[in-house]
């Protein structure tokens, strides 16, 4: 075979990784070895720029989702992105988004009960911005599954490439949770869901790559059908419980093929697969489009020979497509047949372990140090520039599209830091997702720290205890060493503050190539959080409540200057993080915990996007409740670790007592109807006019 | 006194409604589409979410489901109460067992929030506070029906709710409504996302609550 540029773009590799392909085989490879070789080895797939990264620094179980546990109930979740197929088809590539994610957590033997999306765009009421709202909502409110947090950020440098990261969270019985690894020769794989067809080839490898305005990527995209989604999440519940099911998996990237091998892979198995068993949706298609199609709705499961019969019987209750395309062998060989002859023939472990392209890097970052003050004795307008900022100002026009209470176990809706779920007795759960490209773009290493701060901080206002991470890194292109540098430097960072708030990292996904027509990304890393509530009565408001509380800051009174939306808007944004003491952070963090627990605090608000002066708005915009607040803090810098809390008076001695050891200011009280801060008196209705920018009009 | 909480391939808001209606002292069994004997159940529930994906238009294909002849001949014999709600009134819209029909909110997307509702004094929810705060949750929630149905429907005090601040453009605010006789109801809001203790409030256990004394005072 001659190996040209133009062969080596077809199949999405370099000269590089053909040569090792070759010496792997001891010989060519044929046409469907070589398009299988594509998928699996895209980035998308094999990690390669990733991999290696990612196991020194997490200790991720090679499963569909991550898992941490409350009592013997297991909580599966993942945030996964979908920002390719968004770039090119907004509102499909949001949708399908919804259902891979969802069916990751399903493959867990999970009910998905749950979703939140982190979605960056350039600009609001932007093309792609309802069309992706819109394909959120069609999809999920569809299939029943609430969604319930997020946010939307603003940033022009996502004008090409919008971020799309859903993470979705289930729930599932000790002895119902499934493994995605195969084991027994001679047990069967089995296809669950949808027909196959044309849809999404290539989705692996197109999402490995920068997008080319001049190609059309839209064939790249697939497909969803959330009607059928809906059954394949009853009929798995119900195919979850039998015994003889031993793995499951979703088709996600590279479809029937990842799936397949990957369930063998894990177990040490080899496979036999059987294309001519795949129910088709159009007739002319090649066995290695068979193979790599991304139609959507499908699952795979492994299942013990002779056991099928129940499998089928409930695909057909919720007339879903049911087949038995292959076979669990001993060894370490996987085979493709077609029309009745073998089209290819590969060592297994080569298929799914793409090369290592990761390199040694890091890069030391400049932080500030000098104390930020606010020189300006007034603050209304840049407090009004701020709260209609659209990153920082409401977004209820957004979730209001959203079902955020199907499921009836919506305990605190969207709109506060963290939304809550029931869970069983006095429990329930807390949930969070977050990024902030400001700071990870100053110092990824610390600015994702900064974010995990944030991410907890919301969990624990809510009344939760951080349990488990979850993160989808969004980055431009690896193969350049600044990207590679930011994303090293992230790993680190998130790796290290993990280890200091003792919560694991339990999965996620790694998205390369944002960038496009010489527009790249700043480097997003977004991070979700589960956190267990104890007593869902014991979660204290988002706002302020009473006439004559007092209102706390809790955490650091002068911080240095940082990458605050402050300075967003000018994009003069700051080049140094403030040096930041992270034990003290993770100090406050537990503190603020306990006093909730003891019932010390009646509201609270974690101080992120604005800084206090806008922490405190947003409690007063929501009960139009007014504050008098008198502080020499500077109103709208940025530091991890802060919350603005409300106290009553009879409350007052323990919850002081209680943070003898971490920094705290008494800011002022609850009272009347204005805003006033250091005796500037601002109307409530102006703050509110202005984070309520974005509401339709009544 | 037994329910049956219908299940139709895409319905979504089964277990919830299960919930709240045990809350409030029902014994609930789920009855699948394809199953047809409901005569044993003193209320049957077609419960909200997008049977059948609510492709072609909400409720249009589900009407056509089996357990749908059961459902009228429950109807015309008597045999209980028939409620629908959200998907469930539309699919009863769709099936002609209550006046009217379902369009696009006027603001032309889903809308999910909770909306205050006057409860009309009516012989189903005479004993309930007069006005509940419950939350809707759907694209098609508009009611429409032609003017004179409409006055047949004010004059016999078939509307069993009203909208406060009609969120999606019903016809005089319609949210709730009940057919001449009186077993057939269907509702917009979901009472069973506001009946559990951990919920905003618990004004929709009082909506089943009333509903489970009105069926009490039919079989007497």
């Amino acid at each position: 075979m001659r190996v040209t540029d133009e062969f080596l773009r077809k199949f999405s590799m370099n000269l590089h990784e053909y040569e090792i392909i070759v010496e792997g085989l001891s010989r060519e490879p044929n046409e469907t070895e070589l398009y299988i070789f594509s998928a699996m080895w895209s980035e998308h797939c094999g990690y390669k720029h990733s991999r290696r990264l990612l196991k020194e620094y997490f200790k991720i179980a090679d499963e569909n989702a991550g898992l941490v546990w409350i009592d013997n109930l297991g909580i599966a979740f993942k945030v996964e992105s979908h920002n390719h197929p968004c770039a090119v088809e907004p509102f499909q590539g949001a949708a399908t988004g919804v259902g891979g994610i969802i069916r990751d957590v399903i493959a867990m033997g999970a009910r998905p009960i749950a979703l939140l999306d982190s979605l960056h765009f350039a600009e609001p009421l932007s093309y792609t911005y309802e069309e992706v709202i819109s394909g959120i909502s069609t999809y999920g409110n569809s299939i029943g599954v609430p969604t319930i947090g997020g946010e939307v950020r603003f940033d022009p440098r996502y004008s090409k490439n919008p971020l799309v990261n859903v993470m979705a969270v289930g729930v599932v019985k000790r002895e119902e949770l499934r493994s995605a690894r195969a084991r027994g020769g001679g047990n069967v794989v089995v296809l669950i869901g949808a027909k196959t067809g044309k849809d999404g080839l290539h989705g692996a490898s197109f999402a490995s790559r920068q997008i080319d305005k001049n190609l059309n990527d839209r064939p790249s995209v697939q497909v969803g059908d959330p009607f059928t989604e809906k059954r394949l999440i009853e009929a798995m519940l119900e195919i979850v419980k039998l015994k003889s099911v031993i793995a499951v998996q979703d088709m996600g990237a590279a479809g029937i093929l990842s799936s397949t091998t990957e369930m063998a892979e894990r177990g040490g198995f080899g496979l036999d697969l059987y294309l001519d068993r795949v129910p088709l949706r159009e007739n002319d298609m090649e066995p290695w489009e068979i193979l790599l199609s991304e139609s959507q709705e499908r699952m795979a499961l492994v299942v013990e020979k002779g056991a099928t019969a129940d499998v089928k019987a409930i695909a057909n209750k919720w007339d879903l497509e049911f087949a038995e395309i292959g076979t669990i062998t001993a060894g370490d060989l996987f085979r493709v047949f077609a029309n009745g002859k073998m089209i290819a023939s590969l060592p297994l472990s080569l298929v799914v372990k793409a090369p290592d392209f990761s390199r040694e890097i890091s890069s030391v970052y400049e932080s500030s140090k000098e104390i930020s003050k606010w020189t300006d004795h007034k603050i209304e307008g840049t407090l009004v520039n701020l709260l209609s900022d659209p990153t920082i100002a409401s977004k209820r026009s957004v979730y209001e599209k959203y079902d955020y209470t199907v499921g009836g176990l919506t305990v605190r809706e969207p709109g506060a830091d963290a939304a809550v779920l029931y869970l069983e007795d006095k429990k329930g759960i807390s949930l969070s997702l977050n990024g902030n490209a400001r700071y990870t773009e100053v110092n990824p290493r610390e600015g994702i720290k900064a974010v995990l701060m944030e991410v907890c901080s919301n969990v624990i206002t809510a009344g939760g205890e951080p349990l488990g991470v979850t993160d989808c890194m969004n980055f431009g292109n690896p193969e350049r060493e600044e990207i590679a540098t930011q994303f090293y430097e992230s790993v680190r960072g998130l790796s290290e503050g993990c280890e200091l708030l003792g919560i694991p990292v339990t999965g996620g996904n790694v998205s390369f190539y944002n960038e496009s027509e010489g527009v790249q990304i700043p480097p997003t890393p977004v991070i979700g959080v589960v956190g267990e509530v104890e007593d869902i009565q014991k979660i204290p408001f988002p706002y302020f409540k009473f006439d004559g509380d007092f209102v706390y800051l809790i955490g650091k009174h002068y911080v240095a200057r940082n990458g605050a939306s402050l300075y967003s808007k000018d994009h003069k944004n700051h080049k140094a993080f403030p040096e930041v003491d992270w034990n003290e952070c993770a100090k406050v963090l537990d503190k603020v915990h306990k006093l909730i627990k003891e019932g010390l605090i009646l509201s609270i608000h974690d101080v992120s996007d604005g800084g206090i002066a806008v922490s405190c708005a947003e409690m007063v915009i929501q009960s139009m409740k007014g504050v008098r607040i008198s502080t020499d803090c500077h109103p709208f810098e940025e530091y991890p670790a802060r919350f603005i809390a409300e106290v009553q008076v009879d409350k007052i001695e323990k919850f002081e007592k209680m943070l003898e050891d971490i920094e705290f200011t008494r800011l002022g009280t609850v009272e009347g109807n204005d805003f006033v801060w250091n005796n500037e008196v601002i109307d409530l209705s102006i703050l509110k006019n202005a984070f309520e920018i974005f509401e339709e009009p009544k | 006194m037994k329910a049956a909480v219908i299940i139709f391939p895409g319905t979504n808001c089964d277990r919830e409604t299960r919930k709240a209606l045990e809350l409030s002292g029902f014994q609930v069994d789920y009855v699948w589409h394809e199953w047809d004997s409901i005569n044993k159940y003193n209320l049957v529930v077609l419960p909200g979410g997008f049977s059948y994906g609510d492709y072609l238009r909400p409720g249009a294909i589900a009407r056509f489901s089996p357990v749908m002849k059961s459902v009228e001949k429950y109807t015309i014999e008597k045999q209980g109460i028939i409620l629908g709600i959200c998907n469930g009134f539309q699919i009863l819209l769709e099936a002609g067992l209550l006046p009217g029909a379902m369009m696009k909110n006027d603001v032309g997307h889903f809308i999910c929030k909770t909306v205050k509702l006057n409860v009309e004094p009516t012989k189903v929810f005479y004993k309930t506070k007069r006005e509940v705060e419950l939350y809707i949750a759907h694209s098609d929630g508009k009611y429409v029906a032609d003017p004179k149905t409409v006055e047949e429907l004010e004059k016999n005090g078939q509307i069993l709710m009203k909208y406060v601040d009609n969120p999606n453009g019903s016809v005089h605010s319609i949210a709730s409504i009940a057919n001449v006789t009186f077993n057939v109801i269907g509702m917009m809001p979901h009472p069973e996302r506001s009946s559990m203790k951990y919920h905003k409030n618990l004004d929709g256990l009082e909506i089943f609550n009333a509903l489970k004394e009105y069926i009490h005072a039919c079989d007497r």
